[in-house]
């Protein structure tokens, strides 16, 4: 079932520098796609259009079938689990606990629903032994799989993620590719934006190559 | 060495500025206010600068000025009542005046800010060197200018990045509010800090103060233009504290 569906969509920052001009593209759940391309081709930008930081010039986004207008950011951010380039930009407490169990808190969930989830995930990310420690103090690569789990708690139905596997070393990959398997076999729709994909090839259903502001799409 | 095509020397537009944002801090008089938020006006005519960005921030000053307005009224209440309600008294004309200094006084801050923004920040390093103040804190100035507009940038991406985390920030209560706001500050802080420290790596790894003395490419060269303008703030500067001080 198409969970992500760009409709005739164009793009530009500026009217003399057009990104994407008339693409279309759809997203099922369930599915691992990879999306690839050269640096500065529009990979981060059509990430940040599918879960409306960007609004297109032109063109129609569906979530889940509805118009994207119908969202706001928090309701998309509910659907679609959003991993920013730079893991830094969406980390904001003083802990790694708090850091997963914060969004729970502000929706008033119950106590020890946090606590459960909060663990689930702090143990599928290798996270246990960091639990308390502040998520600045972490590498790179704990805070994307920190990033990522914070995004995972809320159980969205698609996953983008913006470059996940750069600065990671081959267990933390090998251990990418154990959740990516468990996500895909539970229904969760995922979208790898990436310019390393060979840790995860046997997986991949659909191969996205971004060039000159058009998709070529690979089954 | 090569002189720097500009119609003004930034150092007239600073000076221009400081002049006009000093008599406002020191001029309490409002009809003396109003007098120099027209000679701002004037300059920032001059000057070219983008008078637009501050006619969109006008409504944010007007609620603030309303604001100030009914707070003074109602603590610290003096002259007479506008506006009353009960045994409250809700706007006096006192508190009328004090809204309305605030009023210029931003008013006029922000448009010698924006005269200065007219200047490029290469043209800000040379013209501070050239008024004999250290390279070192010339460079610290334009950086600080730089670091302004990505600091709100920085503002936007992580309210957006906490909305994308399924928080609908318009809907929760105003204490959950305060506590978003701590929330926003914390990475903004750390990474403002962190930016700062790799800057100074970098800048360290270019060789930034290998040598002690330094020698300019461009060299800013006053003109009649300028000497005019700064006679004409000279004479607008002591007649406007003259008449507020005799």
């Amino acid at each position: 079932m198409t969970y992500i569906h760009l409709e005739n969509i164009e793009f530009y920052y500026s009217p003399e520098k057009i990104i994407f001009k008339n693409i279309s593209l759809q997203l099922k759940s369930g599915e691992f796609t990879v999306m690839m391309g050269l640096n500065g081709c529009g990979k981060t930008t059509l990430g940040k259009l599918m879960v409306g930081i960007l609004q297109p010039v032109l063109g129609h986004i569906y979530i889940g079938g509805q118009g994207i207008e119908k969202y706001n950011l928090s309701q998309i951010g509910i659907r679609i689990g959003y991993l920013f380039q730079n893991p830094e930009q969406q980390l904001f407490t003083t802990t790694v606990e708090e850091e997963l169990a914060f969004p729970m808190r502000f929706r008033g969930e119950e106590k020890s629903k946090i606590i459960t989830e909060t663990d689930k995930m702090l143990e599928l990310f290798m996270l246990t032994k960091y639990r308390h420690q502040s998520p600045w103090n972490l590498s790179r690569g704990e805070k994307k799989r920190l990033a990522m789990a914070s995004i995972l708690i809320n159980r969205p139905k698609y996953l983008i993620l913006d470059e996940p596997n750069s600065g990671l070393d081959t267990i933390s990959k090998n251990n990418l590719k154990n959740i990516f398997k468990k996500l895909k076999e539970q229904g969760i729709g995922i979208l790898l934006i990436t310019h390393d994909s060979k840790f995860i090839e046997k997986e991949i259903d659909q191969l996205i190559t971004v060039k000159g502001g058009q998709l070529i799409a690979q089954h | 060495m090569h002189s720097i095509e500009i119609k003004i020397d930034p150092r007239t537009k600073l000076i221009i500025a400081l002049c006009l944002t000093s008599m406002a801090v020191i001029v309490q008089d409002l009809g003396l206010r109003f007098v120099l938020v027209f000679i701002s006006w004037f300059f920032s005519i001059y000057f070219q600068s983008n008078l637009s960005s501050l006619l969109k921030k006008g409504k944010t000053f007007l609620r603030i000025f309303l604001a100030l307005m009914v707070i003074q009224s109602i603590f610290s209440p003096s002259g007479k009542v506008l506006l009353q309600w009960g045994d409250f008294e809700i706007i006096t004309t006192g508190g009328l005046l004090k809204g309305l200094r605030f009023l210029t006084l931003m008013t006029i801050i922000i448009i010698a800010a924006n005269i200065m923004i007219t200047v490029n920040n290469r043209e800000m390093i040379q013209g501070l060197i050239q008024l004999k103040i250290p390279y070192e804190l010339a460079f610290m100035v334009s950086i600080a200018i730089r670091f302004l507009p990505m600091f709100a940038d920085e503002i936007k991406q992580i309210l957006m990045a906490i909305q994308l985390r399924g928080i609908e920030i318009n809907k929760i209560s105003l204490f959950k509010k305060v506590k978003i706001f701590l929330y926003i500050f914390l990475p903004l802080i750390a990474g403002m800090i962190l930016k700062a420290q790799r800057l100074s790596m970098a800048m360290e790894t270019r060789a930034f103060r290998a040598y002690p003395k330094r020698t300019s490419f461009y060299v800013l060269e006053m003109k009649k233009n300028d000497y005019c303008l700064i006679g004409i703030m000279s004479i607008l500067t002591l007649s406007i504290l003259t008449i507020y001080f005799i």
